[in-house]
This record gives structure tokens, sequence and C-alpha cells, in this order.
């Protein structure tokens, strides 16, 4: 089995983007979904192409190019897909965030997990 | 008003584009314009936008066309061009000060100049690769014309500019030629992983670059032994120790280059 670096932290949210965009995964569209999970920092495209060339580089992306839009100038996209690895390396950071997660509950206590929970405006785990 | 017309008004000015297309790497122009061109509102965010992007897109390309063994292989060469036509005698001048400072400005002018055309290079033509050995030696050249103006007690006279220049661009182009016989290596696939182009056949259209599909030529492997014989004998031949330090670290660096790229074509060959 191949071995699955770690990924550093917008190699996670790059990653997750992809994910939940499922077959609509290019520039545009995974530079939204970055800049909506990385709220509140900002994130420029050119971040986002460096981290995709990294990720394609480490196996954990396939790509391809669509049929060119009107709404790009006559210009296909990009689209990447998870690939078995990537998947992987996002499963084992997920869980290694839930660990984070539990410990910081247990340490600070079920009031912190409240008010983290207002706060961010979600639901606790 | 139509649909189509509604498009058009949105696009952004010609002008503005074709510059961000001229700058932009060809192996990532296609995506970039595209996404840019999708997200315009005004020239000024068009502009603003691809300013940001555009920079971080070359280096993007620079890091995934460039190899570590290449950039040592290539700094050498640079060096040893420029300290042997500096006239300096003994292993004493080969770390002199100023001329070291001057000498690894140019050196380094040159390998961005190299890394650069890397990026930007869509073919292994030989026009192309002269273009790349052009580009590094006229930025090593450049930084040191820029450098006699700030520091001139680091000038040196044109003629001897010519005369490093047009050795490094003759040693550069000849390692080059060198490179592909044994493989490739001092041009690097401009668009990423083998996994990337084999699955992206518009890349590989955009870049045609997969080096195993192009036979060698014998003057490919003469120029391989040219720079092996040639480097070889100064190692041997030179009296002074810094020329011969120079040329063994060469020859180290291009015997390395050689064994590190036939054990990974060995080991991909059954892939392809």
């Amino acid at each position: 089995m191949e071995k699955v670096t770690g990924l550093g932290q917008f190699e996670q949210l790059v990653l997750t983007a992809i994910l939940t965009l499922r077959d609509d995964a290019y520039g545009v569209t995974i530079h939204a979904k970055v800049q909506e999970l990385a709220q509140p920092k900002a994130v420029s495209l050119g971040a986002i192409y460096v981290t995709l060339d990294r990720l394609e580089d480490k196996r954990y992306l396939a790509s391809w190019f669509s049929d060119p839009t009107p709404e790009r100038g006559g210009r296909a996209k990009r689209c990447y897909k998870l690939e078995a690895l990537g998947e992987r390396a996002l499963r084992e950071s997920a869980a290694t965030a839930k660990r984070i997660w539990d410990s910081s509950v247990e340490a600070w206590g079920k009031e912190w997990e409240r008010k983290w929970g207002r706060q961010w405006g979600k639901g606790t785990t | 008003m139509g649909q189509g017309d509604n498009v058009t008004k949105q696009a952004p000015p010609r002008k503005l584009e074709m510059i961000v297309a001229l700058l932009t790497p060809p192996a990532r122009r296609e995506e970039v314009l595209g996404d840019l061109y999708e997200r315009y509102k005004s020239p000024t965010q068009y502009a603003a936008d691809a300013a940001v992007t555009v920079p971080l897109v070359v280096a993007s390309q620079i890091r995934r066309t460039s190899d570590p063994g290449v950039v040592l292989l290539e700094a050498l060469a640079l060096y040893f061009c420029f300290f042997a036509g500096d006239g300096h005698n003994g292993a004493a001048g080969f770390l002199q000060q100023p001329q070291l400072l001057r000498i690894l400005i140019e050196v380094f002018s040159g390998l961005l100049g190299l890394r650069l055309a890397d990026a930007y290079m869509t073919s292994r033509s030989a026009r192309q690769l002269s273009l790349r050995a052009a580009t590094g030696v006229s930025l090593a050249c450049l930084s040191q014309t820029m450098l006699s103006t700030a520091r001139p007690d680091l000038a040196i006279s044109g003629w001897a500019l010519f005369r490093d220049g047009g050795f490094a661009l003759t040693i550069l182009s000849l390692m080059q030629m060198a490179s592909a016989a044994y493989g490739g290596g001092l041009t690097p696939a401009a668009a990423g992983s083998k996994r990337s182009r084999r699955e992206d056949p518009a890349r590989n259209k955009n870049t045609a670059f997969d080096t195993r599909s192009r036979g060698r030529s014998l003057w490919e492997y003469f120029a391989a032994a040219f720079v092996f014989l040639a480097f070889g004998l100064l190692f041997a031949e030179s009296q002074n120790r810094a020329v011969r330090i120079g040329a063994a670290l060469i020859l180290f660096a291009g015997l390395w280059r050689v064994l590190s790229k036939s054990r990974t074509n060995s080991s991909t060959k059954p892939t392809n």
C-alpha cells in the first residue's frame, strides 16, 4: 500500500472542497468553497493552483479538461477528482481532527463546546 | 439583448487578456485564463486577480519542472564558466571576495533564467532548448551589467562578459544536448506528474513533452561524450587547482545525474 504523507491545513481544505463539490470541482468553484471553509481568512486563486499542483504531484488528485464553454471565453475547465490515496489522506486527517476535538472538549469542558457551537453556527458533535 | 451579447459585454479587454496569456506558462494557460475570465467583473479586478494569480502559477510551474540534481549541475556549470573566464589564478581565487559575490549573482540570475525558461517551454525542440540556454545566459549577463552600475568595483570589461557568456552558452547548450542522451533530465516535464500527463490529452497536446517517444540523435550522444571528455581533460591536465575542483564537481554531478536517471528510467519502464 502506498504511503500517505501528512496533509497541511490548506491541503485539507482543498481536498475537502473537491470532495464536497464532486463533479463540479475546478479552479473557480474550488476557490469559492475553500474561501467559505477558511473563513475569516482570505484565500487567493493562485494559492489554490499551487496546492492543486502539489496534491496532483502527490497523486492525491487526478485532473482532466472539460469541454470549452462560452462563459469562460471558449476555454476548457480543468476538473479535479479525489484519488484513492487522496481520500485516504483526508480520512486520516479527519480522524486526527476528531481526536483533537475530543481532547479539547475533554480539557475545556462541555460549556466551551456549547459556546463554540453558538459562535460558529454549527451543531456540536 | 441576447445572451451572446451579454457574454461579450462581460469579457475582459482583449489586450489585457493577451498580456495575461503571454505571462502565463503555456501548460497552465487554458485553465488560468478560463478561470480569470469566469471571475471577471471589471478590468481593474481582472488585472488585480491576474497580478496575484500568475506569479504563483509561474512559481508552481517552476517547482514542477525543477529537478534538484539538474539545478545543482547547472549551477556548477555556470559558476565554472563565469569563474574560468574571470582570470583568477590558484585555489585562493575560487572563493575570493568580492569577485565571489559577482559570480554568485551571475549564477543565481542564470539559474533563474533557466528555471523560467523551463516553466514556459512547450517542447524539447532544438530551437526552444537554444532559447532556454540563451535566456539563462542573458539574465546572468544582464545581472552583471546592473551590478556594474551599482558597484563599479565589481565591473568586468564588456569583452570579458561576452567571452564568459559565450562560454556559458556553449557549455549549457552542450549539457542540454547531453542530457537528452541520458534521459532528458535537464529539461523535465513541463506539466507535472506522469500520471496527470497520461490522463490529460489536452495538456499532452499543449506540452508534447514525452521524452521517451523521441529518439536520441547521434549529436546528443556526441554532446554528452564531449562534456564528459572536456571536463575530464580539464580535471586531468589543468595546473590550476580551482579549475580542477570545478571540473571534478561538474563530472561528479553529471555522473550522479546519469546514474540516478538511468535508475529512474529502468524503474518506470514497466508502467510505460
